[in-house]
């Protein structure tokens, strides 16, 4: 991946995220927060990450901040004034935020693979089709991701598919039932309470 | 016949008879009071059997409960049946089951009876506890317990005001005479030591005073003081005191530890038999339903100080000095209360002061080296004490509880048999010729001729005093005209509370005599006392006669007291001076309380930590301010101190 | 070139980027989007992770697994979150978390 490449889009994912922070009006900071997703997927896709970079784009850029542009349109939020903006908040976010960076930066660097290039560790998706030919191999079974692998191509959706259910059912079955559960609650917090509502009418 | 059994029942039956009262009251209601006259039918033969057939030798001891059993202290409950025990228990069983059966009837109407029997059992367990008692921590046990019970009877009306003070009096003036009597136990208890090891006179010259003894003692070996001696060495037995307790001041026990320790024992004494100067609960505890008046302040507890004090002759008896307190408190307590009791006009309370009067003559022949007399008064006293008490008890309920004298008047037609008995108490407390009054005063008033002048002039003023006020009880009581509403619907008492009347009124007259008196006699006579008994015995007949003519001169057919002594009337003024010198101390501690109340439970113990937790609280406090955005900053650095503890 | 530690440097910046504007801003759906931010930085690093620890030459999926469900669990606490701040708008009539105070001891 050429390295100009990887800056435009931490650029971008960088730049909006602090637009985020410091966009006054709502609406301004939810559309620099989608910019900002976006670029994140970018990222995703240059780490070979192609199905969590789309879900990214779907799910996040997409159906969470259309909620979030949906919420701030209906509640008609205003331009945040200025005048009560406090400086002991600002400054102690910037403090925060830079000793955190500084701290993280200082520590990526020690990890063991932090050195090691992007380009100088490429997929070896003909090693992959090579493992899988061994029987106990988890994707020995599986033909379609075998047939891609051994077609020289990195068949990501099908493996990711076959990590989830292959190997954390049980947790893709949790997932569900929260997302039940959550459904369930947001309808009980924004229902209004009728009863109430008519005895005041009344 | 079985004597431990005996003692286990005199002392038990009543504790059960009042566990059972106290318990099942609800269950039993009427029933209790026959629980209780019950066990005092039972205590009383008893006491007639061993008074009828004593032990052999004139006395035994036994074990009854293992109690107390430390290095150089013993203290296992026990009895002792001697004759002083066995005449003093006949005393309280006969007198307490003539007021348990009195009882019945004049507490009729109380609804509370099962309360008031209840604490009666308990009385009369205390008081067999104080009469068996075979050593002084015993005694003292069953010392708390008569005052207890005596406060239980006084309050028994709580709800009047008078008698709750009065019961509170009686139990606080009392806490201070036992005070000094565990004293007196703690410094009879150390000489005891002195007493044993003075048979050793390898290491009695050695040591100079007896707490040195006893460190040294104690400090040898704790095994050789349980083992020497066979059972008991630091000894606080009766039966053994004689033996055990140093005579007299030598050089090796200082006379103060030996006065201090006779005189801790006669502080006992002066509380529970309201000797001056702590005389001012009995009158009060007057308070108290009649039949408890004449059982405890009259006949038995109040006499339990000059019992003890015959126990603990030994000890008195090796400090002069402390004879000779005993003897002038006793005297003067004699004095004073004869002259208060000629301005009372309500009859228990005379009859009270008449108490405090006749204990005063007991106390002084026991400061006189006569012990055995003192014990013979209180027998006689005892009886027609006792007798003078119920007939009051009588009289007041003839007359719809009125207690004023004055209001009274010509009972004699309308209450003839409650008139000839008190007529017997009255005569037998004035010392007439051939009661038994007489005899016993006489035998005091001896011993007092042979010891000291002084005292003898004081004994036969008070007997002048006694005789002249009882007479103006009974003629203003029982002859005249009805003075008031009362008197004039008199009706005579039931058969219930006659009876006991007659008794006593026998006893009064008949135990004064042969074999009676011997039975009773608790200790053998003291020898005689040489010539001047013609004397004495006319002196007091020439007081008796004296005292009831100028009675009779005085109050015969009158309406109103023609005397008027405001310095008798109220007492000396000797209530309001300790309340005045109460309310002087009490000022003073209030003012030191308050100050240091002010300063340390105040400011260091509250306002302090208060100070210091509201400083606390408040930083802490500001520390939760509700912002989510301070919460958020606190999540940051706490973050960045856990990756900077982390990657360190 | 481009190497782990630089996608981790992204990830750093972009997490502090998001705590200074939880910290700094006061309209609670902002402070909601820095969160969601600061939650997508962690997915990054967990992405870059597994692509530079290679299994028989192919990512590590299991990473990748737990960002499909940090993920979701993310899209599960904006829907609550956000049905938060409406029950909150209609108490208050307001989305300045400074006037939500209650907590204030």
């Amino acid at each position: 991946m050429p390295a100009p490449l990887f800056y435009l889009l931490a650029f971008i994912t960088l730049g909006f995220g602090l637009l985020v922070v410091l966009a006054r009006n709502p609406v301004a900071s939810a559309l620099s927060l989608v910019m900002c997703f976006s670029g994140l997927a970018a990222l995703f896709v240059t780490l070979d990450a192609y199905l969590i970079g789309t879900i990214q784009v779907l799910v996040y850029a997409g159906a969470v901040m259309v909620l979030f542009l949906f919420i701030i349109m209906l509640l008609d939020i205003k331009e945040e004034e200025k005048k009560g903006q406090r400086l002991t908040a600002v400054v102690g976010g910037m403090i925060l935020a830079a000793v955190l960076t500084l701290q993280l930066t200082s520590m990526a660097g020690s990890f063991p693979l932090a050195k090691t290039k992007l380009d100088d560790k490429p997929l070896d998706i003909s090693a992959a089709s090579t493992a899988a030919k061994d029987k106990n191999h988890p994707l020995h079974s599986m033909q379609m991701i075998r047939k891609d692998l051994d077609a020289g191509k990195l068949p990501d959706t099908a493996l990711m598919g076959q990590t989830l259910f292959d190997q954390y059912p049980l947790h893709l079955q949790m997932m569900g039932l929260l997302l039940l559960v959550g459904t369930v609650g947001v309808v009980v917090l924004s229902r209004r309470d009728t009863a109430k509502e008519e005895s005041k009418g009344a | 016949m079985n004597y431990e059994l005996t003692a286990k029942v005199l002392l038990l039956l009543p504790l059960f008879s009042a566990l059972t009262i106290l318990l099942l009251h609800k269950l039993l209601r009427e029933a209790s009071v026959y629980v209780s006259l019950g066990s005092a039918i039972i205590c009383l033969i008893c006491s007639v059997r061993l008074l009828l057939s004593p032990p052999s030798g004139d006395s035994m001891e036994g074990m009854l409960l293992p109690f107390l059993n430390l290095p150089g202290l013993k203290a296992d409950f026990g009895y002792i049946l001697d004759k002083q025990a066995i005449g003093m228990m006949f005393i309280v069983t006969f007198i307490g089951f003539l007021v348990h059966l009195y009882s019945t009837a004049y507490m009729k109407e109380d609804d509370a009876r099962p309360r008031f029997f209840g604490a009666l059992s308990l009385f009369m367990f205390s008081m067999t506890g104080i009469v068996l008692s075979s050593h002084f921590v015993m005694m003292f046990v069953f010392w708390e317990l008569v005052g207890l019970s005596s406060y239980l009877l006084i309050g028994h009306w709580f709800k009047k005001p008078e008698a709750a003070d009065a019961a509170n009096k009686a139990f606080m003036t009392n806490r201070i005479g036992d005070f000094g009597f565990m004293i007196g136990i703690l410094c009879v208890w150390a000489l005891s030591f002195v007493g044993t090891i003075s048979d050793k006179p390898t290491t009695t010259h050695a040591l100079a005073a007896p707490e040195q003894l006893l460190a040294t003692k104690m400090a040898n070996s704790p095994t050789a003081v349980t083992t020497e001696g066979a059972d008991y060495t630091g000894d606080i037995r009766f039966s053994t005191l004689a033996t055990t307790y140093p005579k007299s001041s030598s050089s090796s026990i200082p006379g103060w530890l030996l006065t201090l320790a006779a005189l801790g024992i006669f502080m006992g004494a002066v509380g529970k038999s309201a000797q001056v100067p702590l005389h001012v609960w009995l009158p009060d505890a007057m308070e108290g339903p009649t039949p408890v008046s004449a059982l405890i302040h009259a006949a038995t507890m109040v006499a339990a100080g000059v019992y003890m004090l015959v126990r603990a002759q030994v000890v008195i008896a090796a400090s002069p000095l402390a004879m000779d307190v005993i003897a002038w408190t006793g005297g003067i307590t004699a004095l004073l209360a004869a002259l208060m009791a000629v301005q009372q006009n309500d009859i228990k309370r005379i009859l009270a002061y008449s108490t405090l009067s006749q204990l005063g003559y007991m106390v002084m022949s026991v400061g006189l080296h006569a012990g055995e007399a003192g014990m013979f008064h209180l027998y006689t006293h005892a009886f027609f004490k006792a007798l003078l008490f119920l007939g009051a008890g009588a009289v007041i309920y003839a007359c719809h509880h009125e207690q004023d004298i004055w209001k009274m008047g010509g009972l004699k037609d309308k209450t003839p048999m409650t008139f000839v008995t008190f007529a017997i108490g009255t005569l037998a407390l004035m010392g007439m010729p051939f009661m038994s009054g007489f005899f016993s005063k006489e035998e005091i008033l001896l011993a007092a001729k042979h010891e000291c002048w002084g005292l003898l002039t004081i004994g036969v003023i008070t007997a002048f005093l006694t005789s002249f006020y009882m007479t103006r009880c009974v003629v203003v009581t029982f002859f005249g005209k009805a003075r008031g509403e009362g008197a004039n619907h008199a009706h005579e008492a039931p058969m219930v509370m006659l009876v006991p009347l007659m008794l006593l009124a026998a006893f009064s007259i008949l135990s004064g005599y042969g074999p009676v008196a011997e039975k009773l006699k608790a200790l053998k006579p003291h020898g005689p006392h040489g010539d001047g008994a013609g004397l004495v015995m006319g002196l007091s007949i020439g007081v008796f006669v004296l005292g009831a003519l100028a009675g009779l001169k005085l109050y015969w057919g009158k309406d109103k007291d023609p005397l008027n002594i405001p310095l008798f009337a109220n007492r000396f003024y000797i209530d309001q001076i300790y309340a005045m010198i109460v309310k002087i101390f009490q000022d003073r501690l209030a003012w030191i309380v308050t100050a240091m109340d002010t300063i340390f439970a105040d400011g260091l113990a509250a306002r302090l930590p208060t100070a210091v937790a509201c400083r606390v609280g408040r930083t802490a406090r500001s520390l939760q301010s509700g912002q989510l955005q301070g919460y958020g900053f606190v999540f940051g650095a706490g973050l960045i101190l856990a990756i900077y503890l982390m990657t360190r | 070139m481009i190497t782990l530690n630089h996608y981790l440097v992204v990830a750093a910046m972009l997490f502090a980027i998001g705590l200074a504007g939880v910290v700094a801003r006061r309209n609670i759906l902002t402070i909601y989007m820095c969160l969601e931010m600061m939650l997508s930085a962690a997915n990054l690093t967990l992405v870059a992770f597994s692509r530079f620890h290679l299994h028989d030459g192919l990512p590590d999926y299991h990473a990748q697994a737990l960002v499909f469900f940090t993920i979701t669990v993310a899209a599960a606490e904006v829907a609550v979150g956000l049905a938060i701040i409406v029950a909150l708008y209609r108490a208050r009539q307001s989305v300045d978390v400074t006037t939500v105070t209650k907590l204030q001891g």
